[in-house]
C-alpha cells in the first residue's frame, strides 16, 4: 500500500512540474535559480539590510554544487510536491489508522493539487510550499509527543527541515507545531513543556542566520505592503469564499483563470467544507483533537488580516511589531487548513469505499475526479507557466567574469528587479544578477505593483531610485551611489531605446558586449571586498552549530531505528 | 461488477473532462501582458 501512495504522488509531481523537469533552470516570479552554483554574497544575506533568501539560496548552491544546479532545482521542486503528497497520507494514517490506499491516494492527490499550491508554484515560491510539505510531518510528530509516543527530537527535526526554507517555511510549521503542543498541555503540562523548549531552541537556532540580522537592521515596513499583501478574491465569491478552498493570493497574476467561473468556485468551497467537516468530526471521535490546533491558529491569522474591522490592528501588527513583516502575506496561513482538507478529502473517499451500497465506489471517483478538475490548470507546469530554459551562455560568462574581477559593487539595470527575459519566454521573474554574481550588487528592491510600487528595505537602493526620479540618468544614478561596475541586462522585457547603454559605454570602459549583457567598468567606485557584518557571523554560526547537532541527532536516530533489523539480517 | 463498470465510466468521464481542462489552461501564454514596458508589473493578470 506504502508503494501505491508513493507511486501516486511521484506521478502527481511528474504531472504537475512537467516541462519544469526539463534541461535548464525554471525562473518565475520569485523563483530565481542560479545555473551555475555560486555563493554570493546575496545568497548569504550580507549585502541587504535583512537576508532575502537565507538560508534557502545558500542551500540551493550546496545542493546544486553537489549535484549540479539544474538538477538541484529538479529535486528540490519534486521533493516539495511529493513530501506534501506523502505527509497528509501519513496524517491521514494518523487519524485514521485503517484507511485503505484510495483514501491514501485521495489525501496524496488532494494536498498537491489545489489552488494554495498552484497559486504560490506559479509565484515561485517554493520556501512556502516546503513549509506546506513538512507541515504534516511535524504535525504529525508533534501529535505523537503529546500522547508520549514519541520524544521531542522528531519535532525538532522537522522543525530543522523547515528552517531550509528560511523565515516563511518556519513560521507555517512552528504554527502547526506550537499549537498542537499548546493545545496538548491538558495532557501531560510538564511533557509539554519539555517538548515546548525543544522546539523553541530547535526554531530560534536553525532560524538565527535571518532573525539575528533582521532584529538588529530595525527596517521599516512600508504600510501601503499591508492592504497589498492581504487576502484577495480570486474567485467570484469574494475574499472569504476564496479562502475556504485555499485560494485567495494576493498576486492577482498567479489566480488560476478557471476558478473565475460560478460553478468551479462554489463545488471548490463546498467540497473543502465538507472535507473540513469530515476532518474535525473524525479528530474529535479519535480523541485527537490537538489536530484542529493548526487549522484553528491558521485561519485565524488569516481571518484577522481579512476583517476591515480589524484593519488598523492588522496594520499596527505588520508595520510595529518587530518581525510582524513576515506575516503580511497572510493567505500562506492557509497551509493547516489545506493540509487538514487533503486529510478531510481522504477520510471522505475512504468512508465512501468502505461503504457496501452501489454508490460507495462510484461516489468516490467522483470525489477524486472532482479534485482533479476544480484546479485541472495544474496540469503539466502549471499550464506551462513553469517551463525550464536555458540561461544564455554569454550571460553566465559575462556573471562568472565579473564574479572573478577586482572587488567592486555591481549597479545592475535596467533599474527594476524584475525581468521579463526573452529566452525565458517573456515570464515574469527576478533578475538572476544577485544571485550569479559573486559581488556586491546593488539593485532596485522595491515591488512595481499595478496600485503603486511597494518601497524596499536598502537605503541606497531608494537613494538611487530618488536620483532617478529627480532627473538623473540610471548610469549617472548608480555612478553617484559609488559602484565599480555596471551590469546591464538586454532582452529584459523592457523598452531597450539604447539610452541607459550609450550612457554606460560613455561613463567607462567596456569589459563586455554581449547579446545578454553590456559590462562596464567605472572609474572610482567605491566599496571594495565584502565584509560579513557581525550580526550575520553570530547569526550564521548559530544556524550551522544547530544544523550540525540537528543533522547529528537524526543520524543517530536512523541508525539506531535501523541496526537492530539490519543485525537480525546479517549472516554470522 | 455494476459498480466496477459504473466506477469506470464515471472516471473516464472525468479524465476527459480534466484532459481538456488541461489543454485549455496550457493554451493562453504565459504571463501574456505587453512585453515592452518600462516596469515590470508584478502583479499584472
Amino acid at each position: 500500500m506504502r508503494g501505491l501512495v508513493i507511486l501516486c504522488s511521484v506521478v502527481l509531481a511528474g504531472v504537475i512540474l512537467g516541462p519544469a523537469l526539463g534541461r535548464g533552470v525554471v525562473l518565475a516570479y520569485d523563483l530565481a535559480w542560479s545555473p551555475d552554483a555560486r555563493l554570493t554574497p546575496f545568497a548569504t544575506g550580507i549585502t541587504t539590510p535583512t537576508p532575502r533568501a537565507v538560508p534557502s539560496d545558500a542551500f540551493v548552491w550546496l545542493l546544486g554544487a553537489a549535484i549540479t544546479p539544474s538538477l538541484a532545482q529538479k529535486v528540490v521542486l519534486a521533493a516539495l510536491l511529493i513530501g506534501a503528497s506523502l505527509g497528509a497520507a501519513a496524517l491521514l494514517r494518523e487519524v485514521r489508522p485503517v484507511a485503505g490506499r484510495w483514501g491514501l491516494c485521495a489525501a496524496a492527490l488532494a494536498a498537491v493539487w489545489n489552488p494554495f499550491v498552484s497559486e504560490r508554484l506559479v509565484i515561485g515560491q517554493w520556501t512556502v510550499l516546503l513549509g506546506y510539505a513538512v507541515l504534516p510531518w511535524a504535525v504529525r510528530a508533534a501529535r505523537r509527543a503529546v500522547v508520549g509516543q514519541t520524544g521531542s527530537l522528531p519535532v525538532a527535526l522537522w522543525l530543522g527541515v523547515s528552517g531550509v526554507g528560511g523565515v516563511n517555511s518556519v513560521l507555517l510549521v512552528v504554527l502547526g507545531v506550537f499549537a498542537i503542543l499548546l493545545a496538548g498541555a491538558r495532557r501531560a503540562p510538564r511533557r509539554m513543556i519539555a517538548h515546548l523548549c525543544v522546539a523553541t531552541g530547535a526554531t530560534l537556532g536553525i532560524s538565527a542566520a535571518w532573525m539575528v540580522p533582521s532584529l538588529v537592521a530595525e527596517i521599516a515596513v512600508d504600510s501601503r505592503s499591508v492592504a497589498a499583501f492581504g487576502p484577495a478574491p480570486d474567485t467570484p465569491l469574494g475574499v472569504w469564499g476564496s479562502l475556504v478552498s485555499g485560494g485567495g493570493f494576493w498576486n492577482v497574476a498567479a489566480h488560476p483563470a478557471a476558478r473565475d467561473t460560478v460553478f468551479v468556485s462554489v463545488t471548490a468551497a463546498a467540497l473543502s467544507l465538507v472535507a473540513m467537516g469530515i476532518y474535525l468530526v473524525e479528530v474529535r471521535r479519535r480523541n485527537a483533537l490537538e489536530l484542529a490546533a493548526p487549522v484553528i491558529v491558521g485561519a485565524l491569522v488569516v481571518v484577522l488580516s481579512a476583517l476591515p474591522a480589524l484593519r488598523t490592528m492588522w496594520e499596527w501588527l505588520v508595520t510595529e511589531v518587530p518581525g510582524g513583516g513576515a506575516l503580511r502575506d497572510s493567505q500562506k496561513f492557509l497551509a493547516p487548513w489545506m493540509v487538514a482538507v487533503a486529510v478531510g478529502v481522504g477520510l471522505v473517499v475512504d468512508s465512501l469505499r468502505r461503504d457496501r451500497r452501489p454508490w460507495g465506489t462510484p461516489g468516490a471517483v467522483v470525489v477524486i475526479g472532482s479534485v482533479v478538475v476544480l484546479s485541472s490548470q495544474l496540469v503539466w507546469g502549471v499550464g506551462g507557466r513553469l517551463d525550464a530554459v536555458r540561461v544564455p551562455a554569454d550571460y553566465r560568462a559575462a556573471a562568472a567574469a565579473l564574479s572573478t574581477m577586482p572587488p567592486g559593487e555591481v549597479g545592475v539595470l535596467p533599474w527594476s528587479q524584475y525581468r521579463r527575459y526573452a529566452w525565458n519566454g517573456d515570464r515574469v521573474s527576478l533578475t538572476l544578477a544577485p544571485r550569479m554574481i559573486d559581488q556586491r550588487v546593488l539593485s532596485d528592491d522595491s515591488l512595481p505593483l499595478r496600485s503603486g510600487v511597494i518601497s524596499g528595505e536598502s537605503p541606497r537602493s531608494a537613494q538611487v531610485s530618488e536620483d532617478i526620479a529627480s532627473g538623473l540618468t540610471p548610469v549617472a544614478a548608480l555612478s553617484r551611489a559609488g559602484v565599480r561596475y555596471l551590469f546591464v541586462e538586454r532582452g529584459a522585457g523592457f523598452e531597450e531605446d539604447g539610452t541607459d547603454e550609450a550612457a554606460a559605454r560613455a561613463a567607462g570602459r567596456v569589459v563586455a558586449e554581449t547579446e545578454s549583457v553590456l559590462l562596464v567598468e567605472l572609474p572610482g567606485g567605491g566599496f571594495g571586498a565584502v565584509q560579513m557584518p557581525r550580526a550575520n557571523t553570530v547569526g550564521w554560526e548559530i544556524t550551522l552549530l544547530t544544523s550540525v547537532v540537528l543533522v547529528t541527532l537524526g543520524g543517530v536516530r536512523v541508525v539506531r531505528r535501523r541496526l537492530p533489523a539490519g543485525l537480525l539480517r546479517s549472516r554470522p | 461488477m455494476t459498480t466496477a463498470l459504473g466506477s469506470v465510466a464515471a472516471g473516464a468521464i472525468l479524465a476527459l473532462v480534466a484532459i481538456f481542462g488541461g489543454v485549455a489552461a496550457i493554451s493562453p501564454s504565459a504571463n501574456s501582458a505587453a512585453k515592452s514596458e518600462r516596469v515590470v508589473i508584478y502583479d499584472a493578470p
